[in-house]
């Protein structure tokens, strides 16, 4: 199960993510991270502190919204990922295209 | 207006008891046979009984309405002829009208008629539509149709006139509601039952497919160990296992030329049938783009680019693959995203070829850094994807890497076949008898002896 919550700080977007993001859950995050680029929002955070497991599922969908925002002219963060979701993006290669910051303010701060 | 509302009420009453009757009957074994339309004169015979007797009851349950009986006998013709067709309906009919008819009364005449009536419309509307059901509407307004007919045949038999109009004015409104209502159920029932049969069959369909397509997945990884007994400087052994019918993992390996052995191993994101599209396409890539003269890093570089075009889904592979000189034990490898293999040592220690790079298909024009290792005689290249590490007991809680560590520690026999089965059986083992979350794959290269080469 994963759960997205919502909240704004300094004109960017926070979405906090709870819970896993594998093959069953990565549509939800699929469908409101699309809704949100969508609507217009070019700052967008995404705070992994409450996510405690992520697929290659997962990845493909934060991949995609990453593109997508970029065509759009915005910037896809990533923040707060536990060691071990840490560990999946540096093996993937991830890390050298995904902005990730340890605390959601450095994220917020980086726009 | 009161005794209106309570007829309605009443006919309603003993509609119930039939469609209860009709739920339980429509869920039979003998229903199934009709349903697939295998009228046999036994079949026919059953139904148009079963439905007689709901004709019967039909009377029985009626309400007196001065000198006539209010009531859904004709419901169980004239469902029976949209189910069976006219000679069912016409039975059903028949036994329902001889009930009636011997019942009396100031219509008798009419109401025997429309009762084979009833059947025998319904019978001619199955004709009409070749057996395929009619569908909630259309069996409604045949219902109102009937009665109406019912109705019409009052007017038209039973004598004194003026009682008749009496009687229709009456009757009309109630009767004409209650077997709407009645077939509207009914058809319901039967709608909501063909189309669960149909998703059943289009589900063993699909189903047959992905047999079909996990063979054919199966059949185009090497499949045959030892796969080069003709050769002593090296073992190889892999296994497979998908998590679903088809998967996103794959393994392969082939000589480029007489001394040099081409391997890859590679876990695409997702799994199931997009997966499993994926890997097609991945290791038949690598197939076309690996040769004598390309080293591994141009290869990965090169599927890398073609991957990234034409990918409108985001799908991206992790690849670890490596050419093996079996001349030397020198193997030259890269690493897309995958996880680090592991060594095992002649002296039994183990290291992980902590080596990055970034998945295929994410980025044209990624590049991979080359690296190197050699192999000892006895050493093994131990290669898997994420759905060893990653596998999940009942708990949820995961293989992980130590656990892999601790199995090849523990090897007794350092072979290329008895360490790969070590290590699946190992992850069976941790897993008991938890769902297999991800796709399984484990590939040990085991370097043998040197070879004499072709100079």
């Amino acid at each position: 199960m994963i759960q997205v919550s919502e909240r704004k700080q300094d004109g960017v977007l926070i979405l906090g993510l709870e819970g896993r993001l594998d093959a069953s859950t990565s549509g939800i995050l699929e469908k409101r991270l699309l809704g949100t680029i969508d609507g217009g929002e070019i700052k967008v955070v995404l705070d992994f502190s409450s996510l405690d497991y992520i697929s290659s599922a997962g990845l493909r969908v934060l991949l995609m919204a990453a593109k997508k925002s970029k065509g759009a002219g915005g910037k896809l963060v990533l923040a707060c990922l536990k060691s071990h979701v840490r560990e999946v993006f540096d093996i993937a290669g991830f890390s050298s295209i995904l902005p990730i910051f340890s605390a959601s303010d450095e994220a917020v701060n980086s726009f | 207006m009161d005794s209106l509302m309570d007829l309605l009420i009443n006919l309603i009453n003993s509609m119930a008891v039939i469609i209860v009757v009709a739920y339980v009957l429509t869920r039979s074994q003998f229903y199934s046979e009709i349903m697939e339309k295998r009228l046999t004169p036994v079949n026919q015979l059953l139904l148009a009984y079963i439905f007689g007797v709901f004709a019967i009851y039909g009377t029985l349950s009626g309400i007196k309405v001065f000198d006539a009986i209010a009531n859904i006998r004709d419901l169980g013709p004239a469902i029976a002829g949209l189910i069976g067709g006219p000679w069912v309906g016409l039975g059903a009919g028949l036994i329902g009208a001889a009930h009636r008819y011997l019942q009396g009364g100031f219509t008798y005449l009419p109401c025997s008629t429309a009762t084979i009536v009833a059947g025998l419309m319904a019978g001619l509307v199955y004709k009409w539509r070749k057996g395929e059901f009619i569908g909630v509407s259309g069996a409604i307004m045949l219902a109102i149709i009937i009665e109406l007919i019912h109705m019409g045949l009052t007017l038209l038999l039973s004598r004194p006139f003026e009682e008749a109009v009496v009687v229709v004015k009456t009757v009309i409104g109630p009767m004409v509601v209650a077997n709407a209502i009645g077939m509207g159920i009914f058809a319901f029932i039967i709608s909501n039952l063909i189309k669960e049969r149909k998703t059943e069959a289009e589900k063993r369909l699909i189903e047959g497919e992905l047999q079909v397509a996990r063979e054919i997945q199966m059949s185009i990884v090497p499949r045959i160990f030892p796969p080069f007994p003709d050769r002593p400087e090296f073992d190889i052994n892999a296994v497979l296992e998908p998590a679903k019918e088809v998967g996103g993992d794959f393994y392969d390996f082939f000589f480029i030329d007489s001394d040099h052995l081409f391997f890859t191993i590679g876990d695409v994101s997702g799994k199931g049938i997009p997966a499993s599209l994926f890997m097609a396409v991945t290791k038949t890539l690598f197939r076309a783009e690996a040769n004598q003269d390309a080293s591994p890093q141009e290869v990965m570089s090169r599927v890398n680019n073609a991957l990234c075009r034409d990918n409108d889904t985001g799908m991206f592979v992790t690849v670890f693959c490596g050419i093996l000189e079996t001349r030397t034990g020198r193997i030259r490898y890269v690493n897309g995203g995958h996880n680090p293999p592991y060594v095992v040592r002649r002296d039994g220690s183990i290291e992980n070829l902590a080596t990055g790079g970034i998945a295929l298909g994410v980025i044209e024009g990624a590049s991979y850094k080359p690296m190197e290792l050699v192999l000892k005689e006895g050493e093994l290249l131990v290669m898997f994807t994420d759905g060893v590490t990653e596998a999940m007991d009942r708990k949820g809680n995961l293989f992980t890497e130590d656990r892999l560590i601790d199995t090849l520690k523990s090897s007794k026999e350092y072979g290329a076949r008895s360490t790969t089965e070590d290590i699946l059986a190992a992850v069976r083992g941790y897993a008991g008898g938890a769902v297999q979350s991800d796709d399984i794959t484990i590939m040990v290269l085991k370097f043998l002896q040197a070879g004499a080469g072709n100079e």
